[in-house]
């Protein structure tokens, strides 16, 4: 399980959702890379949906929906599946990337 | 003086607010209201404050959320003005400042003599939905497929990260609202008067914890309008002559906290262009579609220190000693879409003009700040003004 999110390969910045440019180094050579897990910093609930923020190591910070027993400081496993269960993960859509960089 | 480059660097004698107009604000709005009405009702009571004909107006600026089909200029039109300077703004919260930097350079370079700003939106509960489920790409390809139907969630995060910052309990975020609903109870035009006690705070449903119900925006139908001309066009009147505005989009790319606001970076601009500080000013409208925004605004513009915000909370607002959000703010007075962003100047410019009624204070000085345009995690547009007493 992972999600994709956005490496320049200039500067090695890691960006979402997907940007045009990178904010870093102004380059434009962006491509996704699968990143697996990230550090729960805050939650909140909103009915039985738990919102969360997580952080990736080093970067970017995400918006989750949590599913399964998780806690602040825990970490928790990413997946772009709404559909998966059975243990802990934080669920990210998948972002739409400009068409060159589909394979 | 040939040089147009020159030109634009010349300061005239002043620019001001010379008029504001507000088309009260309802919880829920009759059947046949429409966008365009509250609109162009604010526009006409901002005519009308400011004794200026529609004839007389040639720069017109327009910020909806629901205005179309239409845009700026099918709103001129329908409104009878004839133009030489035109914008639609899109900056929501933020589109008071925006517009407004606009229109003082409009006016000084000699592209208008009479501009007109309005902000405002018909929201009621199904117009509201679809405004937060499609409000941007990333709203709704990143949030609302996580279940999560406006901004309600990512500001409960900030606000988690703000008490842990700032040592802020749910205490202090009541009291600044409590404190704003004592205000509000001075201003008929608010939609909630009756007053709130931090006992109601505190017992409130809860939204996303942190936040309450009573730290949630009342989304209202309405709108807002200001005149700005010249200073020698309003010779004799009372006008709110606007001392400098400054604006920063996108300063972080969304990669921090969200504590801190663009404004942090406006406020030595701002307060440099004055001639003033902090501790001139009598009166403040700050952007407060959550307590967290409003702490952290006034906290960028130099209101308050870091670390100083629950003894701040506790002295100079829950006492109102110091004249922040004086219509109630938006958590009493509503949130009419992106005339929430008009709000606080059009209180502001009341205050200075001597129009606030029971909640008038003593004011030279005053000023507001906007915020806004969620685009992942938190707010990316924040615009502040500072306006002095003329006439
Ligand atoms: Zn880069």
């Amino acid at each position: 399980m992972s999600v994709l999110v956005q490496n320049c390969r200039t500067c090695g910045g890691r960006w979402f959702p997907a940007r045009l440019m990178c904010p870093r180094c102004g380059g434009a050579d962006l491509v996704p890379v699968s990143v697996e897990r990230g550090v729960v910093e805050q939650l909140t609930h909103l009915g039985d949906v738990v919102i969360a923020s997580v952080a990736c190591d080093p970067e970017p910070l995400l918006v989750a929906r949590l599913h399964g027993a998780v806690e602040p400081g825990d970490v928790v496993e990413l997946t772009d599946d709404p559909g998966a269960s059975g243990r802990p993960v934080a669920f990210v859509p998948p972002i739409s990337l400009p068409r060159e960089e589909m394979s | 003086m040939a040089a147009g480059s020159l030109r634009a660097l010349r300061r005239p004698d002043g620019v001001s607010v010379i008029g504001a107009g507000e088309s009260p604000y309802t919880r829920h709005p009759a059947s046949g209201t429409t966008t365009d009405g509250v609109l162009a009702d604010a526009v006409r009571r901002a005519l009308a404050d400011a004794n200026i004909q529609a004839s007389e107006v040639d720069g017109f600026g327009a910020c909806s959320f629901t205005l179309g089909p239409d845009h700026a200029v099918d709103l001129a039109w329908r409104l009878g003005l004839r133009l030489r300077w035109l914008m639609q703004d899109t900056n929501g919260g933020a589109s008071a400042g925006t517009m407004l930097q606009h229109a003082v350079r409009a006016v000084e370079s000699g592209d208008a003599s009479v501009v007109v700003l309005v902000a405002g939106d018909l929201m009621d509960q199904q117009v509201h939905l679809k405004m937060v489920a499609e409000y941007n790409r990333a709203t709704a390809e990143q949030l609302v497929p996580l279940d999560m139907l406006g901004p309600n969630a990512l500001f409960a995060l900030l606000t988690q990260r703000q008490m842990a910052a700032e040592g802020l309990t749910r205490t202090d975020y009541g009291r600044l609202a409590v404190a704003q609903r004592e205000w509000a109870s001075l201003n008929p035009g608010a939609v909630y008067r009756q007053p709130l006690t931090l006992d109601d705070y505190l017992n409130a449903p809860m939204v996303a914890e942190p936040l309450g119900r009573y730290d949630c925006v009342p989304p209202v139908t309405g709108a807002d309008a200001v005149v700005v001309a010249a200073d020698e066009r309003a010779a004799g009147m009372r006008r709110a002559r606007v001392l400098g505005v400054s604006a920063r989009y996108n300063t972080d790319d969304q990669t921090g906290d969200g504590l801190v606001t663009g404004l942090a970076d406006c406020a030595p601009e701002l307060w440099a262009a004055a001639g003033r500080g902090p501790a001139d000013v009598d009166v403040v409208s700050v952007y407060d579609d959550y307590p967290a925004m409003a702490l952290a605004q006034l906290k960028d513009l130099g209101l308050v220190a870091g670390g100083e915000l629950p003894a701040f909370v506790a002295e100079r607002l829950a006492t109102r000693e110091l004249a922040v959000n004086t219509s109630g703010g938006q958590l009493s007075a509503g949130q009419p879409g992106s005339a929430g962003g008009m709000h606080g100047l059009v209180e502001v410019v009341r205050q200075l003009r001597g129009q606030a009624g029971e909640r008038q204070v003593a004011a030279r000085l005053g000023l507001f700040s906007g915020y806004g345009m969620v685009l992942y995690r938190y707010g990316a547009c924040a615009t502040a003004g500072l306006l002095e007493a003329a006439g």
